[in-house]
């Protein structure tokens, strides 16, 4: 629902239409402005995080009544707050009268949220309940149905996660997913998730893009980037994957091997790809992997999601996923070059409480600011940033070529979503730049749709 | 001076020298981390470590005892003895690119405070002392952090070990690329 008197800024056409030029899917080429032109990330803002669907948060973080978490779409404040008839609203955190944000807590229990300026008080569906001198001052002449918190136009859960999107034209959750949620599911399908308290937040001076291009397909950087995890005898976050220390580790394993797992890209921009395991760096004893020998969930999962170690995947634009750690991740942006990242761990609420102890603090090691494998990210992305800024270094584009035109999509089988079956390539990185040059050129969500391109033949 | 002699002095006295002993344990770590000698700060530290960096939030001032998470919840740092050998082999391998090359640090350690002593033996301290950490990184990265430790010092063998070490950072969201340091 869009509020009376909104009004969009208007998004330079001939701008966005060669800022999608700048992506060469034929060649795999990516001009580096991308990442660092500044007109090119307020086009962003407006085609990209204010049109799709966003991750917002949790529904186990806000299970009661008045229950609030802040958050932000893309640069935007936005409170999530369950009403008092539990349903889950979302609204700009940003007093209609002067602007202030309304709530400037990180989470809570609230009745109204009073804007600490003048007073103006709005309910748990952002609805304008109060205006201090509205007799005297305003002479009863204020519309309060007209002024309250601008809602979140469009609000939805996938499997407890709470998605919302700006535009009132955006087409279902379910369906901006798609075959996603097959994905989502090598996650969410291992048991019944709860988030645990406490969200790692911390700055990268990277470009937003570049953390999402790592999430959704980068098999390649692990032997290099993280390394010196590996030798040190850190092998993943799952807590019950076994590696040797020393040169016995996954690097000489399966665990990059180029055909030892699947790639899968999905419309608007959406992918992941996935190892299978080896059977040797299992502990299936773990309470940990406790769904493994389930029959009910492999039966769910179906054979090849049964043999996934695990995936890295990212839903479009700036939600990471892991399954194997069993983390979210939204990487909100605050300029072209800088990007803050907020990580969520999830949790089985079915398992014993030493079983949970043991997966949050394989999380906490694994992954965050300090994670063994995350603290070289930290460096590699800004580098990359960096790489982007400079102006003679500019006029060289960056190679996005690997396997190009060897990822042959399989088409669909009964349950499985066509895949590609390589698992170290550069396909979905490519692909999620092909849908961002697409975000930015269509003008709206109905033509998006009518145009999107979907993954068949040779990436 | 040994325990005879500190058993004949006023108990104010002992206190001070206690005091100073502890600081002086506590400078001449973050001297070792500052020199990047973490193979020598791994001896400091003892078998059942329990190192932990808890994830701050802004919360109101009626919620202010929730502001950190709980030990077992979101945390930055949630090591053990074996966890953190592991981040210090890995600081040792050549491809540690987050600090190779090194950041330069400068640890500032103060308002060192014994808030207790914990009953039984060897003698175990709870310290509490607040930081400031500057990093420079490659050209012109800077960081700083700020905060308070509480610690758990055991003297083993005539030689303080750091037994807990709790770390409460004042910021909500960090502003480095990474904690790729020790606190």
């Amino acid at each position: 629902m869009a509020m009376p008197n909104a009004r969009k800024a208007p998004v330079d056409r001939a701008r966005a239409a060669a800022a999608a030029q700048l992506v060469d899917a034929q060649a795999g080429r990516i001009d580096r402005r991308i990442f660092v032109d500044e007109e090119i990330y307020r086009i962003e803002l407006e085609q990209i995080f204010a049109r799709c669907w966003l991750y917002l948060a949790h529904e186990s973080q806000i299970p009661n009544p008045g229950d609030f978490v802040s958050v932000f779409m893309g640069e935007q404040p936005v409170i999530v707050c369950r009403g008092r008839d539990g349903k889950i609203n979302a609204f700009l955190n940003s007093c209609r009268h002067r602007g202030n944000r309304v709530c400037r807590v990180d989470q809570g229990n609230a009745k109204t949220f009073v804007c600490a300026y003048h007073g103006w008080a709005y309910d748990t569906a952002g609805k304008l309940v109060g205006v201090p001198g509205q007799d005297e001052y305003y002479h009863n002449e204020l519309d309060r149905s007209a002024w309250g918190l601008p809602p979140v136009a469009r609000v939805d859960s996938y499997n407890g996660l709470i998605f919302g999107s700006f535009d009132a034209e955006a087409p279902s959750l379910d369906d901006y997913l798609g075959d996603m949620r097959w994905g989502l599911d090598l996650l969410l399908g291992q048991g019944d998730f709860v988030a645990v308290p406490g969200i790692a937040r911390w700055g990268i001076d990277c470009n937003w893009k570049f953390a999402s291009d790592n999430a959704i397909g980068d098999m390649y950087h692990g032997a290099t980037s993280h390394r010196s995890a590996i030798m040190a005898g850190h092998a993943s976050g799952t807590g019950y994957t076994v590696f040797g220390s020393g040169s016995n580790t996954l690097l000489d394993r399966a665990f990059f091997r180029h055909d030892n797992g699947f790639t899968l890209v999905t419309p608007y921009g959406h992918g992941l790809t996935a190892s299978y395991y080896d059977e040797k760096s299992m502990d299936f004893s773990s309470p940990l992997a406790r769904w493994r020998t389930d029959a009910d969930i492999l039966a769910r999962m179906g054979e090849k999601r049964a043999r996934t170690q695990r995936a890295n995947m990212n839903v479009f634009p700036n939600l990471f996923v892991n399954s194997g750690s069993r983390e979210l991740m939204v990487r909100n942006p605050l300029g072209p070059g800088r990007t803050e990242m907020w990580k969520t761990t999830l949790v089985d609420r079915n398992l014993s409480p030493e079983a949970q102890r043991m997966q949050v603090r394989a999380s906490n090691r694994h992954f965050g600011p300090a994670g063994m494998f995350e603290q070289d990210d930290g460096e590699n992305w800004s580098q990359s940033t960096f790489g982007c800024s400079t102006p003679v270094a500019a006029r060289y584009p960056l190679n996005y070529a690997m396997g190009l035109g060897h990822g042959e999509v399989q088409p669909a089988t009964d349950g499985t979503p066509p895949l590609i079956e390589t698992l170290v390539n550069e396909h979905a990185q490519l692909w999620m730049y092909r849908c961002w040059a697409q975000y930015l050129t269509a003008e709206t969500w109905p033509q998006l749709q009518q145009d999107h391109i979907e993954p068949k033949g040779a990436l | 001076m040994n325990e005879a002699m500190t058993a004949m002095l006023p108990p104010r006295l002992e206190a001070m020298l206690l005091e100073h002993e502890v600081a002086q344990f506590l400078y001449e770590e973050a001297a070792l981390l500052d020199g990047r000698r973490y193979d020598v700060w791994l001896g400091l530290l003892d078998d059942d470590l329990d190192y932990w960096m808890p994830i701050r939030s802004t919360r109101s001032q009626s919620e202010q005892d929730l502001e950190f998470t709980q030990p077992g919840q979101g945390a930055f740092f949630d090591d053990d003895k074996s966890a953190m050998a592991a981040r210090v082999a890995k600081l040792a391998t050549g491809y540690s690119w987050a600090e190779d090359p090194p950041s330069r640090t400068r640890r500032l350690i103060t308002n060192v405070r014994i808030a207790g002593h914990l009953p039984g033996e060897p003698l175990s301290l709870r310290v509490e002392s607040n930081f400031i950490i500057y990093r420079s990184r490659l050209e012109r990265e800077e960081d700083l952090w700020a905060g308070r430790r509480e610690d758990t010092l055991r003297k083993v063998d005539g030689q303080w070990r750091i037994a807990r070490r709790h770390i409460f950072l004042d910021h909500v969201s960090l502003l480095s690329n990474n904690l790729s340091i020790f606190f």
